[in-house]
């Protein structure tokens, strides 16, 4: 019974690798008792008015011993609140990977895509080094590789990233028209290894099905082989059987599916098998209508206003895997690609679709780092955004 | 892995005398590769070291000729890849 009045967000803070001796928690007790008159286990920091609750700070120990209390209704982690990128970042959980100490703080992560804004805000002072394999120079002038660094790494004010504090490696791998040659990604990817990136995005391909044995699928293995993780899009060539394409059909890299926000798979999110019969993606991402970073001047997407536009396809689903590896590395540094490619697998929700649909389901930022399999969200949902406060203040909405 | 895809064969003979981009896997050292294929008129693009292999311009008559040299692995195309969000058209 206890168990049952601390939330399950809480109980996996209380016994998470750690956790610390205190813990900010929301008591709400039965209506009909005075709160201000009931023995109190931790340091009360503030009693609500709106709802029959205190904030407090208390033990793991003490939050046992308030669960026994009869008078106590509930349990809850008193969560730091953020503003985040759109839906999908606290959909996948990443606020509560930072709540946990996790931002990605000084990760090496490179992008190989279309160049990036190097004057969008969202990346000030994280951007480290910039690369140009197409001859048109580092800008991006197209607009996808601006909005893909946004989902992984991206900073603002009103919009955040998975890893928003991760640093930031850019290859101008495809050109303006939003295209490439396998060989100019090649050659990104043997300078991100050079820079000693600890992951590689790359959000991008071509048509299916394959065996992983092109140049491009082959140069990604020899990455991962080279200790740097690299996730790929499985690409939009979906519904039908094996369309995923070069260099999603790669062995050792985390191949990236597309799902909304609702966790329903996007229609065009490519499928497996490969041609030589391995399952395909490894796992699902958000994909469908994601607002992140807006190159300047440029027209990719539904623009929202001058700094954001909103963009779908397995190109967004990739970074939003990209930030959470970024999350978990500087959490666990020791992790190698095979064991972060697990991770992630090991721990995705399991959406109940085909393997060469789903991979093993849509993977989830905070339940990687917890490195447990995933258990549906507890109630209120700790998104930590605003949206969860309301519903704690309001429940019935 | 065949040392060059039947359909990419049969592109070649087809029109030997289009300009064509491929990635050539080599087995040895790749600094000798590139001489050889500059003997044999053949623009090298790039070399690379994760993988063992060139990207290269040719004729593809030439690139038919590559397949007699004995330390030339795989002749595949440079194929091409795009970004992978939906409907769209970067512009500035």
């Amino acid at each position: 019974m206890t168990k049952i009045k601390i939330t399950s967000a809480l109980a996996e803070r209380m016994t998470a690798p750690g956790a610390p001796e205190e813990h900010r928690i929301i008591v709400r007790y039965k209506e009909a008792l005075a709160i201000a008159s009931r023995p109190l286990a931790g340091i009360t920091l503030q009693h609500f008015m709106l709802i029959p609750a205190a904030a407090m700070r208390a033990s793991a120990e003490q939050i046992r011993e308030l669960a026994a209390d009869p008078g106590v209704e509930r349990i809850w982690p008193d969560l730091p609140v953020h503003i985040c990128l759109d839906a999908s970042v606290p959909h996948i959980r990443a606020p509560q990977a930072w709540d946990a100490g996790c931002t990605g703080r000084g990760v090496p992560v490179a992008i190989l895509d279309t160049g990036i804004d190097p004057g969008h805000p969202d990346f000030a002072g994280r951007m480290l080094a910039m690369q140009d394999f197409t001859g048109e120079g580092v800008r991006d002038n197209h607009g996808h590789g601006t909005h893909v660094t946004g989902i992984a790494l991206g900073a603002g004010n009103k919009y955040k990233g998975v890893a928003p504090e991760a640093s930031i490696y850019v290859a101008k791998v495809l050109h303006d028209d939003g295209s490439g040659y396998m060989s100019e990604v090649i050659a990104g990817l043997e300078w991100a290894v050079q820079q000693n990136v600890r992951v590689i995005n790359l959000s991008l391909g071509g048509l299916g099905p394959c065996d992983g044995t092109d140049a491009l699928s082959t140069a990604c293995d020899a990455a991962v082989n080279r200790s740097v993780m690299v996730c790929v899009a499985a690409g939009n060539y979906g519904p039908g059987a094996s369309t995923v394409g070069p260099p999603g059909c790669a062995r050792k890299p985390l191949t990236v599916g597309a799902c909304s926000n609702q966790d329903a798979i996007a229609a065009f999110s490519a499928r497996g098998p490969t041609s030589d019969g391995r399952e395909k993606p490894d796992v699902l991402m958000p994909g469908v209508s994601v607002v992140s970073c807006r190159a300047q001047g440029t027209s990719m997407g539904t623009p929202v206003d001058a700094l954001y536009t909103r963009a779908s396809g397995t190109s967004m689903a990739t970074p939003h895997a990209t930030g959470t590896v970024a999350l978990l590395l500087e959490g666990f540094s020791d992790l190698t690609p095979a064991q972060l490619k697990g991770r992630l697998k090991d721990t995705a929700k399991d959406l109940g679709l085909d393997a060469n649909a789903q991979g093993k389901g849509r993977a989830d930022a905070y339940q990687a780092y917890l490195g447990t399999p995933f258990t549906p969200p507890p109630s209120p949902p700790p998104a930590g955004c605003l949206v969860s406060i309301l519903q704690l203040v309001m429940p019935n909405r | 892995m065949d040392r060059i895809e039947p359909a990419l064969q049969a592109k070649l003979q087809q029109r030997p005398q289009d300009t064509v981009r491929l990635i050539v896997r080599v087995a040895g050292d790749v600094t000798q590769a590139v001489a050889r294929l500059k003997e044999l008129e053949v623009e090298v693009l790039r070399s690379f070291t994760l993988i063992q292999a060139v990207a290269v311009l040719c004729s593809a008559a030439t690139a038919l000729t590559l397949l007699q040299e004995p330390w030339v692995q795989t002749v595949e195309e440079d194929q091409q890849v795009s970004a992978q969000a939906r409907d769209t058209q970067g512009s500035r």
